[in-house]
């Protein structure tokens, strides 16, 4: 699994392995079904404590992303569930304002940052092995 | 368990096998040839001044499941070692050497043995429980077991001293040294300490100071030492 | 309470009326990864010490798997693995040689790590002890260290000295261990980054005594530093008494506040006391932290 972490980022690091694993389900890289590595094995993969990445699972596994099947392993869900809308839309709108402020300081318009986000949507889904999956909101 | 730590003490069997080959040769000759009590003082001076004689533990034994007390006989024992076979390679030379004091010369070379090895356990003796010996400690021992050495032996060449001092001396040093070894042996610890229990009443920071002390004779090292 | 290991009170001085460790207690339960942090000279190779038994506290108790490393150290020590920076490692003998001395001395061996640590480093059982590198020698300690499964893995600024791919090498090995046995970690660092990989909870240490004690993902999203200019709050016990404060201190020409706590509250309580609205609070890593609290003071700078 590709997943980088930063000890020093401003999310703690089991934080960081859920959201990487959940942009991974948004984008496609990771599919419904498919087989996580232990957190034993993420652990030493990724040179972390093996309770972090226990904890990442978890949390996940409450929100009913993955799930822990006794003796075969963990695994993506098959039913994704819905995530709320009202909190990511928030998100979504703060980060857009910082986006539109950040570019007006340099000079761009919006169809300069249109532009951006097309060619940022490229390289998320470019090594995806299929057709990016919507999530429905 | 001792056995198994003198034997780690010296885990290079060739280096200490040839550096005794060299030095057992060169003594022994020295003995058929030269003062004995030189060769002696300079043993002595060798030995006094290398780390070996006047190290006490290391944190590695320190650290390990070993009980105090084995760890204290295993060093005295390997510090023993490391000695003895020298002056039993001068005491071996007297019979074949020039002297004419043969006798006298003999006692006065174990009495010098017997003191040295005094001086060995004492470096163990002051303040047991902890893992080094002071540094102001090991350096009196070592001066004052070279002076008294070296006293014995001018007084030997030039000045026999008669044969029943010599031996009521060694019968002392012999019970001296059974003494303090029970007294060191008995009050050695289970474990051994880092530093004193009760706070010094100025800084020795100095005592625990990370940077170490070279002692000179690199080889000599090397054989025997821990790096 | 049965934990791994427990401090009560520990009161440890050098020199007479200079305590290193003032009254310092907290526990480790099983399963656990402690980082103990400080500032150098703060006492944390002197807490390690007293955990093996090689120094006793002047006042206090201290407890590692319910017995007193006073009284039974060498039981203590066969359930311990210990790497500590100072600790020499026998020159002269084989990586083999050492190995079959620990095997000796404790019960257990796990003889498929030990193979896994010297491949991963790439050393042979017969290698001399004194023509390893730094790391590698460091390496083996480890090995004689977490081999022989220990209950309590003591590890006293492990990586000091190393250079950083030695550093990540010798985590990996910790980690190994950690999903191996599932053993108590107990370590010093000055590594942040190595902390927040492997450490569960950090305990603080400051002028002898235990200054925070918390989990490393607690200190990441409940505390905050805020910026407050020092005109606005000229006497620093303004800022110290507002509630979740821990510490003020003054870089050039702001306060840097320290608060537990999540960072809109803090501005609000800011604005409050303070008056100003919209005062910069942030979240920080745990390096960040760690000068806040520890920190001494800096000077104005002049212009």
């Amino acid at each position: 699994m590709n997943l980088l972490i930063h000890p020093g980022d401003e999310l703690p690091i089991y934080r960081q392995i859920m959201r990487q694993i959940t942009e991974a389900l948004a984008v496609g890289r990771l599919r419904p079904g498919e087989k996580l590595p232990s957190h034993r094995d993420l652990a030493e993969e990724l040179v972390i404590a093996p309770l972090t990445v226990k904890k990442a699972y978890d949390e996940l596994e409450l929100l009913r992303f993955i799930e822990t099947q006794r003796g075969r392993g963990t695994f993506v869900c098959l039913k994704q569930p819905k995530i709320k809308m009202s909190a990511q839309r928030e998100q979504i709108d703060a980060a857009a304002r910082n986006l539109l402020s950040l570019a007006y300081l340099v000079g761009l318009d919006l169809d300069d940052v249109v532009a951006t986000l097309k060619k940022a949507e490229s390289e998320l889904t470019h090594d995806v092995r299929g057709p990016v999956r919507k999530t429905s909101v | 368990m001792i056995y198994r730590l003198i034997k780690f003490e010296y885990p290079s069997w060739k280096g200490v096998a040839i550096f005794y080959a060299v030095v057992l040769g060169c003594l022994f000759s020295a003995t058929l040839f030269a003062h004995i009590g030189t060769s002696v003082t300079v043993v002595a001076l060798l030995f006094l001044l290398g780390t070996r004689a006047v190290g006490r533990n290391t944190m590695f034994e320190a650290a390990l499941p070993i009980p105090g007390r084995d760890i204290f006989c295993a060093r005295l024992l390997a510090n023993l070692l490391s000695i003895w076979p020298l002056f039993l390679a001068i005491i071996t030379a007297i019979p074949f050497s020039r002297t004419e004091t043969k006798a006298q010369t003999t006692a006065a070379v174990i009495e010098a043995l017997l003191v040295i090895t005094f001086g060995m356990i004492a470096v163990y003796s002051f303040r047991v429980e902890e893992l080094k010996a002071p540094r102001w400690w090991k350096q009196i021992i070592g001066w004052i077991g070279m002076i008294a050495v070296s006293v014995l032996f001018i007084q030997i060449d030039f000045d026999p001293i008669p044969l029943f001092l010599t031996i009521s001396a060694i019968g002392i040093c012999v019970l001296a040294c059974m003494a303090l070894f029970w007294k060191t042996w008995n009050s050695t610890p289970q474990s051994f300490q880092r530093g004193p229990t009760e706070p010094a009443l100025r800084d020795l920071a100095l005592e625990r100071s990370v940077y170490p002390r070279s002692r000179g004779c690199p080889s000599y090292e090397r054989s025997f030492l821990h790096k | 309470m049965s934990g791994i290991l427990e401090f009560d009170n520990i009161v440890r001085a050098y020199v007479k009326a200079k305590p290193v460790l003032n009254g310092v207690s907290f526990s480790v339960a099983e399963g656990e990864v402690v980082g103990l942090l400080g500032r150098n000279g703060t006492g944390k190779t002197t807490l390690i010490q007293i955990t093996m038994g090689l120094l006793f506290p002047q006042s206090g108790t201290v407890r590692v798997f319910g017995l007193s490393p006073a009284t039974d150290p060498v039981a203590i020590k066969k359930r311990i693995g210990y790497v500590a920076e100072d600790q020499v490692l026998p020159g002269a003998s084989s990586i083999a040689e050492l190995v079959s001395f620990h095997k000796y001395l404790f019960p257990r061996w796990d003889d498929e790590l030990e193979r896994r640590i010297l491949d991963r480093f790439r050393l042979s059982p017969k290698d001399k002890i004194m023509r390893l590198s730094k790391g590698q020698a460091r390496a083996i300690a480890l090995l004689c260290a977490v081999c022989h499964r220990p209950e309590l893995l003591i590890l006293d600024e492990p990586a000091a000295g190393l250079d950083p791919a030695a550093r990540r090498e010798f985590l990996e090995v910790a980690i190994q261990f950690l999903n191996r046995e599932g053993a108590t970690i107990l370590f010093s660092s000055h590594y942040m980054n190595d902390v927040e990989r492997i450490g569960g909870r950090a305990v603080i240490l400051d002028e002898g005594k235990v200054r925070l004690d918390s989990s490393l993902d607690s200190l990441r999203e409940d505390y905050c530093v805020a910026l407050v200019p020092i005109e606005a709050a000229p006497n620093p016990e303004t800022l110290t008494h507002i509630t979740g404060c821990l510490r003020a201190r003054s870089v050039s020409r702001d306060w840097h506040v320290l608060f537990h706590g999540n960072p809109d509250d803090v501005q609000k309580l800011l604005a409050q006391s303070v008056g100003i609205n919209g005062i910069r609070c942030d979240r920080m890593t745990l390096e960040e932290l760690f000068v806040e609290l520890t920190g001494n003071e800096q000077a104005q700078v002049l212009s």
